[in-house]
């Protein structure tokens, strides 16, 4: 048997469609040999988010353009194993530099036989264009498979022929090489996409008539093949190899069309790993979609992940609440493409409230973050929607217990002359629904009901310009009934709707400015009965806009605004009040409020990044300014200082060292509507180094100590303000998703406190989600046929709690006045420790995929105390427990047009 | 609202308040309901002391009480513990003390009586003080074994004082039903075991009127609305009554189902009932469950 070496590269079918030179035969090939390059053998995954070289703040936004392979060079095939017929594929990670050099090589998956040095040798040599974002070329990592095959006995009559646009040289006779006898297409199933450069044969027997390689639009054609019966088998090492039998007429152009299979589609989307421009803050955790969809208890919402991150503590039963090193719930901000929303989740916080499909990443910023950002003593959360459009139009359909949600994302226009990039979705709830039937018999019902709406445009011919819309808002209503028999009880109602409009473009080559209005309206409505009834309405129209001057690369100043103009309305009906609180027999009256009051926070700031070592990035000292203010036009304005700085240090390869504080101001919630302007102050501090052990495991250990001065207490006035403190220690161990393995362990050891009396240096109590100790491992693993299985582990510490023994029964009011046993807050729940589980299976059919999950709550049914609730005189007391176990199930549909 | 679900979903065992499972003050009645400085208070009070045990009660009253009851010198309270071994001298000389303190009664033994100082309304305007103010009545219940949790109850209770013409006076339960059979005042009640009755009770008489000026000036006429409590150690009580009167229908009245306790006994009902102005009356049924 005529057995020759034959050696195919595996490279990714994005770097092979810009590649566009790989070699059809290695100079060293021995004369008989026919070798089949086949650069457009994808990897087995495309290139996958693992931690980045960079600091452990993480990756930032998609890759605007993926590294390609330039320079492929051929590694010689093991002697002895080609000797022993032994074939073997070589699972490498590269190190790719900003010019596109190979920096570092490493086996991920072996495979012995000499092939693992071989292949690392050739790829030393590689050259790649670099990857590039909106800074420009940056260094990535990207998985690679070097594959060795041998190559199938050729018919030796045959001599070599002219091969078609794209073949290689097979063996074939002069008379049919002349004719084209089978021509085809190769296509992706449920992508439809074409697939480039995959390997193509026609056999007949064991003997090799042809090959070809198919081409940017997955065209391929094969001449010179015989008339009869022929086996077609078309690859690529991404997909399913597929076999066709074929018949080929005299004269004839046989056609065929060909669907292949990925081996996977998992991963599918998430750009490689990069480090790329350093960001204003310290610590800034930015979070890849495909990885953090596949979060258990997250049930597919990217946003309900970061209470798996350092910094942030566990909400109370499962609320999403954002407590961030230690600050209260309401001081810290979440926008949306930098526009302020109200709610970050939907009623009883299953789920955030944009379709995860819209979102293409989250910044987690828990503290000392950018002067861009204010109005927040807390930490921020910003969720940014997606820039990029798919060719083909893609619709997806999701449902589980929760809601429905479709959603359809393309462009519009002329195929590679489109005009705009879509994005549009809803969702609905019924959980209402399903909780009515389960609870009909309850005397206790609750029931929350959401949907909401996002419709987002993008211009893709505007040269320079950049310019989007994004429509979205949601509306929530909770039904609660404490009695089956008047139903309808208690009712609250959320919505909110934004518009939000995009303008950047380059003003010239070192200056770039950007202007983003947004409108919106919030509406709160509360029922009790026919008691109370609150009405808040708030029109606000939000600007940022920033001028960025980059005189060099050491240099770049932004300054701009981020204000804010709005308006509450307030309509508050209470049916009795007493007239004197104090007294037990008082009288009542009713309390109405009808009033409105205009808020306008102009906010203005400037930025400055220094990069003064000649390699940029790796000093880095930022330094802004933020006023913040108030303007009403009953009161004086008033301005107050946020300076803020932070710095970054690479101290050696792989070891950064970062450092920031700042003080942030905001207006106390309640200031807004109700009583004298003033602000809320923080002083956040934090230090840290991360650490980057390999391409895929990075490390990042942050201390930090915030102090809050002063705190409204109530509705507070200057006069009724606490103060509050918050420190501790957070470190994260991260192995980002390479080949099937992603997972990372956070840890947070914190300590929050409060002081109502500020004179008082003993008056400090727990605050109350202090939670000392924060553990949570999460792990997620690729598994065959497209199943994937992850898991989440986490300890908490118990919240605290003020312990009571005993109380004081108010005859007149008919409740008992708790006597608390011990000091505010000094007894804490038992630890919470819960398991989730999330299990999904992929099918993969021609025009479509489905997926199928289940997403598993507490999994091991633990207790996990929630609150402490007394009777009525205090002298008992039960424990209320977190979720019982919680299964959510349902199914992906995701059809490509 | 996750807490609401929870809430809704597990099962909390802890004690109810209509369940008389423990040393309990239900009600305190004064009267006058609403006397005037230099008036005679008396007061009569509902208490639920379990199994009989023997129980005292120590009063206190006072104008200008906080939201945790009347301020006194604690130490005060010292002589109590050694009462019974001292002489009468001695005994005269603790409560002397004790009422310059501001105890109005010690049970049993003292009946709790209260004049109301003069000087109660010092400082208000005239138009304040036919509005009146709030003395506070604290009360403290104790079995023989006090050491042992729950046997002690700290009581509250806000006495309206004032210079009104037409001073609040209490309401009386008049007639108390069960099944639509009503009761007469002091006949028990002989229950099946297990078996839901429906309870009603009325007071007597039509709810009061009385004037008010809001905050604003405006005067206007305003009448009382009851509220009621209802408790049992035989039984549970709660739940949708078949005959639901309302209160607009009757405001004078109250139902709620009771289910009688599975085990036989014997045991009571209260329904006490509070005008929002200081007035309060109370009906109780003795019942055996069989």
């Amino acid at each position: 048997m005529l057995v020759a070496p034959l050696i195919v590269a595996l490279v990714a079918s994005a770097f092979a469609q810009d590649a566009p030179a790989v070699p059809t035969a290695p100079p060293t090939a021995p004369p008989d040999a026919a070798f089949v390059p086949a650069p457009a053998q994808a990897p087995v995954e495309a290139p996958t988010e693992v931690p980045t070289a960079a600091p452990a703040e993480g990756e930032l936004p998609p890759l605007l353009k993926d590294p390609a392979l330039v320079d492929f060079v051929q590694a010689p095939f093991p002697p002895a194993a080609e000797a022993a017929g032994i074939e073997g594929t070589v699972r490498l990670l590269l190190e790719i530099d900003a010019t596109g050099a190979v920096t570092s090589v490493e086996v991920i998956t072996p495979a012995g036989n000499g092939f693992d040095e071989a292949a690392v040798e050739a790829a030393r040599q590689f050259k790649f264009s670099p990857a590039e974002d909106a800074t420009g070329p940056v260094p990535v990592a990207v998985e690679f498979d070097y594959g060795f095959t041998l190559a199938p006995a050729l018919a030796p009559a045959l001599d070599p022929a002219p091969a078609a646009p794209g073949d290689v040289p097979v063996g074939g006779t002069a008379e049919v090489a002349a004719a084209v006898a089978i021509e085809g297409t190769l296509r992706e199933m449920a992508t439809r996409a074409p697939i480039p450069g995959a390997a193509v044969q026609v056999k007949r027997g064991d003997v090799m008539l042809a090959t070809a390689t198919t081409d940017a639009e997955g065209r391929f054609s094969l001449a010179g093949i015989d008339p009869g019966e022929v086996t077609l088998t078309a690859f690529t090492t991404e997909h399913q190899k597929d076999v066709v039998e074929l018949t080929v007429v005299a004269g004839e152009v046989t056609e065929v069309a060909i669907w292949l299979r990925r081996l996977t589609y998992r991963g599918a989307g998430v750009v490689g790993l990069y480090e790329k421009e350093r960001p204003p803050e310290v610590t800034r955790r930015t979070l890849t979609m495909a990885e953090v969809r596949r979060v258990p208890g997250t049930f597919g919402d990217p946003v309900r992940v970061i209470q798996s991150l350092p910094g942030a503590a566990r909400a109370p039963f499962g609320t999403g609440l954002l407590v961030l090193r230690g600050a209260n719930p309401e001081d810290s901000n979440v926008y949306v493409d930098g526009v302020e929303v109200p709610l970050v989740y939907h009623l009883g916080g299953f789920r955030s409230i944009l379709n995860p499909d819209l979102i293409s990443d989250v910044d987690y910023l828990p503290g000392t973050y950018s002067a861009r950002y204010g109005r927040s003593t807390g930490g921020v959360i910003n969720v940014s929607t997606t820039t990029e459009y798919p060719d083909q139009t893609k619709l997806v359909w999701r449902t589980d217990v929760l809601d429905t949600g479709v959603f359809a994302t393309g462009k519009l226009g002329k195929k590679g002359k489109e005009k705009v990039g879509f994005s549009v979705g809803a969702r609905r709830s019924y959980i209402d629904a399903i909780l009515g039937a389960v609870l009909a018999n309850q005397e206790f019902y609750a029931a929350p009901r959401w949907f909401d709406y996002q419709l987002k445009l993008q211009a893709l011919d505007v040269g320079d310009n950049e310019l989007s819309a994004l429509l979205f808002g949601f509306q929530d209503d909770l039904i609660v009934r404490t009695d089956k028999d008047s139903p309808d009880q208690i009712g609250v109602h959320y919505s909110t709707h934004r518009l939000v409009l995009r303008w950047a473009r380059p003003l010239s080559e070192t200056v770039k400015f950007q202007l983003q209005p947004a409108f919106g309206i919030d509406g709160t409505r509360v029922g009790f009965g026919s008691d109370i009834g609150i009405e808040l309405d708030a029109l606000r129209i939000d600007l940022r806009g920033e001028l960025r001057w980059t005189p060099s690369e050491a240099l770049s100043v932004a300054a701009g605004l981020d204000s804010e103009l709005a308006r509450y309305d307030l309509n508050v009906y209470v049916a009795g009040v007493p007239v004197d609180g104090e007294d037990p027999l008082s009288e009542e009256e009713p309390l109405t409020i009808d009033g409105g009051r205009w808020n306008a926070y102009p906010d203005p700031f400037v930025e400055a990044q220094l990069r003064p070592l000649k390699d940029r990035d790796r000093l880095l000292f930022v330094g802004g300014f933020r006023l913040d203010g108030i303007i009403r036009d009953d009161e004086p304005v008033q301005f107050v200082p946020d300076p803020r700085f932070a710095t970054r240090f690479e101290v050696f390869d792989g070891g950064t060292l970062k450092a920031g504080t700042g003080l942030y101001h905001q207006p106390p919630q309640n200031a807004q509507l109700i009583g004298d302007a003033f602000f809320e102050r923080a002083w956040g501090n934090e230090l840290g180094w991360e650490q980057r052990f390999s391409p895929a495991i990075t490390a990042d250990v942050t201390g930090f100590y915030r102090w809050m001065d002063p705190l409204a207490l109530g509705f507070g006035g200057e006069g009724d303000t606490g103060v509050g403190r918050a420190y501790g220690l957070e470190v994260m161990v991260r192995h980002a998703r390479v080949d099937k393995f992603f997972g990372w362990i956070s840890y947070t050891l914190s300590k929050s406190e409060r002081n109502d009396t500020p004179s008082d240096p003993e008056g400090w109590y727990p605050f109350d989600f202090d939670q000392t100790h924060i553990l949570t491992g999460v792990a997620g693993y690729r598994l065959p046929l497209d199943f994937e299985v992850s898991a989440r582990v986490q300890y908490v510490t118990g919240n605290p709690y003020t312990p009571y023994d005993g109380g004081l029964y108010l005859m007149d009011e008919g409740s008992y006045l708790g006597f608390p046993s011990a000091d505010t807050n000094s007894a804490r729940l038992s630890p919470y420790y819960a398991a989730d589980l999330r299990v999904s299976r992929l099918f993969t059919f021609k025009h479509w995929q489905l997926e199928l999950f289940a997403d598993v709550l507490n999994v091991i049914h633990g207790d996990n105390p929630e609150f402490q609730l007394y009777n009525y005189d205090y002298t008992e007391s039960a424990t209320v427990n977190g979720l019982p176990l919680v299964p959510s199930v349902g199914f992906q549909v995701e059809v490509n047009l | 609202m996750t807490l609401l679900l929870l809430l809704g979903c597990q099962s909390i065992d802890l004690s109810d308040e209509w369940d008389l499972d423990r040393l309990r003050l239900l009600a305190i009645r004064a009267e006058p309901a609403e006397p005037r400085p230099g008036d005679s208070v008396t007061f009569t009070s509902l208490g639920y002391v379990p199994g009989g045990a023997a129980w005292t009660s120590v009063w206190f009253a006072c104008v200008a009480g906080t939201d945790l009851g009347c301020s006194f010198d604690p130490s005060v309270l010292d002589g109590l513990d050694d009462l019974a071994s001292m002489t009468p001298e001695e005994q005269a000389e603790v409560f002397a003390a004790l009422q310059a303190a501001g105890l109005i009664g010690f049970e049993p033994g003292l009946a709790p009586a209260w004049t109301v100082p003069e000087d109660a309304l010092a400082g208000l305007t005239e138009a304040e003080s036919l509005e009146g103010t709030s003395a506070t009545v604290q009360v403290t219940l104790t079995t023989a074994a006090a050491e042992e949790e729950g046997d002690t109850e700290l009581v509250l209770r806000a006495i309206p004082i004032s210079l009104a013409p037409t001073p609040n006076q209490n309401p009386d339960v008049s007639a108390f039903e069960i099944d639509g059979t009503a009761l007469a005042a002091g006949v028990a009640f002989t229950a099946e075991a297990g078996r839901a009755y429906d309870l009603k009770a009325t007071i007597a008489g039509e709810l009061e009127e009385y004037a008010y000026v809001s905050t604003e000036g405006v005067e206007e006429t305003r009448t009382e609305e009851l509220s009621w409590r209802w408790y049992t150690d035989m039984g549970t009580l709660g739940g949708a009554v078949d005959v639901d009167l309302g209160e607009d229908e009757e405001p004078t009245s109250d139902t709620i189902a009771w289910t009688a306790s599975e085990e036989g006994g014997t045991g009571v009902l209260h329904a006490v009932v509070l005008d929002g102005r200081g007035g309060m009356a109370w009906w109780s049924v003795a019942v055996t469950v069989e």
